[in-house]
């Protein structure tokens, strides 16, 4: 049962910050926090809603500059948005793979940051797009990288009197794709068990920038850069990607757990980063509104048993 | 009294479907003749020993399936241990017999390079057999299940297994069963002819979503020739209600319609009655007949249809017209005695059927899609067609959840997994199963116009036959549930 809390709607920024800094529970959607206190495992007596806050609203796209986005932004408006699937398929990829339809109409991107989950699938998508986040406090403005922004497990680099404003994600250019897989045990209201999001620019068959994102595979979203310095420079191939997921799977260092063995974890890094990065590039290729549609997975079911493998539990 | 639990606690401190391992022998001649099986069995009841002992019990009898067994021995052990209490879920034990003995069919297929689909016709139970406890065998349509199960899915036109064109690993496997009712049990129930001429049932057969107070009303329309929305169905309270023994084991349908139809017996011949005072006449001078009327045998243009009887007035001031039905097995239920004689009638009712399944597995990720479910079920006689489909479709949805996705998860003696975020079920969209369904009609001598149950026999072979294509599709040999993605990953291929 939801325990008595006192809310508070500030339309004010500024009282706003002065009340976190008091040490209110911020909300946003609730999808995290309001579960959290129907569970017993949040006691918050004080709840600051920042729904009200103008400063985190609104969503905008410019051509050549790219995404400022409200952090109050939900799941479904970017899940709806024909730019988000043509310039950001990634994220796109993710944000429609949240919980229900109804969890998305109400979860904000702002809230999957601030929660902190290592499974969060919004993240992963913004990290390999190079996303950067606007904190915002009474001492002005800052503006950090997405992946500097992680300090630890639920940790940031925030004040608390500071509020996660927006979200700024440059435009990618034309010759670029991007992809998340999302690996779930069922196929809606679940989380990542694993996840792993890639962004390819290719200049003829050279892939010249690459990023790699995983989810769920260590205390937060991480990038892998050590995958994307093996593939930086190289032509695509199934060789050059097996040798970036081996690196992804050095890199993501998988734990075992009740809910999956790390050899398992391992194997399904190793696989679906292959998969993964076959994707980007394949849509790397593509006009803009092409990019908008789903590609196929590729199975390699001939070259699954070739290529090598984490070492298998005996 | 009210009795608060949160999730965890529901999950971990009231009771779940226990854990079960079988070793299964078998006797079998080259041309795939069962000859003779022994099974040991060891049921997990938990911290408590309620129902687990009962479910061991009634699993016994149908561990051996739908077969043809000239010597059988089944010895099965209940033991306890500190994780939730067992109990019966959907299937009173045989959903797991049934993918214990439905695997073990499948492993005799493999080594004697046999169809599955053909080993099974070659060994099961037909009417006049003679059952592994020496029952006659009657209203068994096993074969007829297997051919239509099979049917529903293309069987012949499908290998064991296969790739298809995107590089999934695909498959077909089959599975039958025999389940029983409860047996001895009994109910009763108490019909009333309000003056208005609505019929009102009180029975404590209780609706949990499989129809009972839909197919109780349908029952007494049938006998009484009278219009359905006329009848309601009293609510459920133990205090007032008459006896029935549980809404559980398949039976409600099959013992309630019994009781109302005798009931319903009675409410005809009270009728008769009154409207012989009505119309001033010997009482052996009115009839009830097949279409509804009260009628007059003298003068067949004196009479009233069921439907207009609160307008007739026959009912006014008279004695009320209320009815008792009871229906019971205690007489057709052979008890076995200690000595070892085993119960030459263990059940009222054999409830029968079959299910094929196609699988398409991912190999890079492991992941399984369920393509299709064929299924025929051996109704006995469907007074709600589109009742008994639901019941095996909805079945069939909550079998890939136990084929592939539930379990309770202990680590160092603790629930891990006691929420709905991590104890995984089917959702919506895990859902997208092409499912064909067949019901075959044969009537059952002792079921109220010729029903049996099917509540929970939709249940009982999916996850089996999902465990059996599977197996197929990644050539190996699963024998637990559920089926991971990490099962299949790291499975030991078997040798062809």
């Amino acid at each position: 049962m939801l325990p008595k809390f006192d809310l508070y709607m500030p339309t004010d920024f500024a009282e706003a910050c002065r009340m976190k800094a008091e040490g209110m529970k911020v909300v946003a959607g609730g999808t995290d926090v309001y579960v959290n206190m129907h569970a017993g495992k949040d006691h918050s007596a004080q709840v600051l809603d920042i729904k009200q806050l103008k400063e985190l609203q609104g969503q905008r796209y410019v051509t050549g500059q790219g995404l400022d986005l409200g952090a109050l932004t939900t799941h479904r408006r970017i899940e709806k948005w024909d730019v988000i699937k043509e310039h950001y398929h990634a994220l796109y990829q993710g944000c429609s793979q949240v919980g229900s339809v109804q969890i998305r109409y109400r979860a904000t991107l702002g809230g999957n940051i601030m929660n902190g989950a290592p499974s969060a699938d919004s993240i992963g998508p913004m990290l390999v797009h190079d996303a950067q986040v606007v904190v915002a406090g009474p001492n002005g403005e800052r503006t950090i990288p997405l992946d500097k922004f992680y300090t630890g497990f639920k940790k940031f680099d925030i004040q608390p009197d500071e509020l996660l404003t927006r979200i700024r994600i440059p435009q990618p250019p034309a010759n670029s794709g991007s992809a998340y897989y999302k690996y779930m045990r069922r196929n809606a209201m679940d989380l990542a068990l694993l996840g792993v999001s890639a962004y390819v620019e290719l200049s003829g068959g050279t892939m010249t920038t690459v990023r790699i994102a995983l989810t769920t595979a260590a205390p937060t979203p991480m990038r892998s850069y050590q995958a994307e310095a093996v593939l930086t420079g190289q032509e695509v191939s199934d060789e050059v990607f097996a040798k970036a997921a081996e690196a992804v799977v050095a890199e993501g260092k998988p734990r075992s757990s009740w809910r999956s063995s790390a050899e398992f974890r391992q194997r399904l890094l190793h696989e679906v980063t292959i998969v993964v990065l076959h994707e980007a590039a394949a849509r790397a290729k593509k006009s803009p509104k092409e990019k908008a549609s789903p590609i196929p997975m590729q199975l390699y079911p001939s070259l699954a048993g070739l290529l090598p493998r984490p070492k298998e539990e005996e | 009294m009210k009795l608060t639990f949160d999730r965890h606690e529901e999950f971990e401190a009231t009771v779940c479907r226990s854990t079960v391992q079988y070793y299964i022998k078998t006797g079998v001649k080259k041309d795939g003749t069962i000859t003779a099986q022994q099974i040991t069995g060891y049921w997990d009841a938990g911290a408590y020993v309620t129902t687990n002992p009962r479910v061991d019990y009634n699993a016994g009898f149908a561990v051996n399936g739908p077969y043809k067994i000239p010597n059988a021995q089944v010895d099965t052990y209940v033991y306890m241990t500190n994780r939730t209490l067992g109990t019966a879920y959907r299937g009173f034990g045989v959903t797991e017999a049934a993918t214990l003995h439905e695997h073990q069919m499948d492993i005799i297929a493999r080594k004697l390079h046999i169809d599955p689909l053909q080993l099974r016709l070659h060994n099961c139970l037909h009417d006049g057999d003679v059952g592994i406890t020496g029952e006659i065998i009657s209203t068994c349509a096993v074969d007829e299940c297997l051919r239509a199960a099979a049917e529903n899915i293309d069987w012949a036109q499908h290998p064991d297994r296969w790739t298809d064109k995107e590089g999934n690993l695909c498959g077909k496997g089959i599975a039958c069963f025999n389940k029983l009712t409860g047996t001895p049990s009994t109910t009763s129930c108490i019909v009333k002819m309000n003056e208005n001429g609505s019929l009102y049932i009180w029975s404590a057969s209780r609706e949990m979503g499989q129809g009972v107070t839909t197919t109780m009303p349908q029952f007494a329309a049938e006998s009484l020739h009278m219009d359905l929305d006329k009848i309601s169905v009293a609510p459920v309270d133990t205090t007032m209600t008459p006896f029935d023994k549980t809404t559980t084991s398949s039976r409600s349908t099959f013992h309630s319609g019994n009781a109302i139809l005798e009931a319903c017996e009675d409410i005809k011949r009270q009728l008769c009655a009154l409207a012989s005072i009505h119309w001033k006449c010997d009482k052996e001078d009115v009839t009830y007949t097949d279409g509804g009327f009260i009628q007059r045998i003298s003068d067949s243009a004196q009479r009233i249809h069921i439907n207009e009887v609160g307008k007739s007035g026959i009912m006014h001031e008279q004695l009320p017209v209320i009815a008792i039905g009871r229906y019971g097995t205690s007489d057709i239920f052979d008890p076995p005695p200690v000595n070892g004689r085993q119960s030459s009638k263990p059940t009222i009712m054999w409830m029968i059927g079959a299910q094929a399944a196609i699988v398409k597995v991912n190999p890079i990720t492991g992941r399984v899609q369920v393509t299709r479910m064929g299924a025929a079920h051996d109704i006995g006689k469907a007074i709600n067609p589109t009742g008994c489909l639901q019941q095996i479709e909805g079945a069939i949805v909550m079998g890939l959840g136990h084929a592939l996705m539930e379990e309770m998860i202990y680590e160092d003696g603790n629930l891990r997994n006691g929420n709905m975020v991590d104890y995984k079920v089917p959702t919506f969209m895990d859902s997208d199963v092409e499912t064909k369904i067949t019901l075959v009609e044969n009537g059952h001598p002792a079921g109220p116009f010729g029903v049996k149950g099917i509540g929970e026999p939709g249940l009982v072979p999916t996850a089996a036959a999902i465990a059996s294509a599977l197996s197929h599709a990644c050539n190996t040999d699963f024998d637990s549930l559920p089926i991971k993605p990490e099962h299949i990953l790291f499975r030991k291929e078997v040798a062809d």
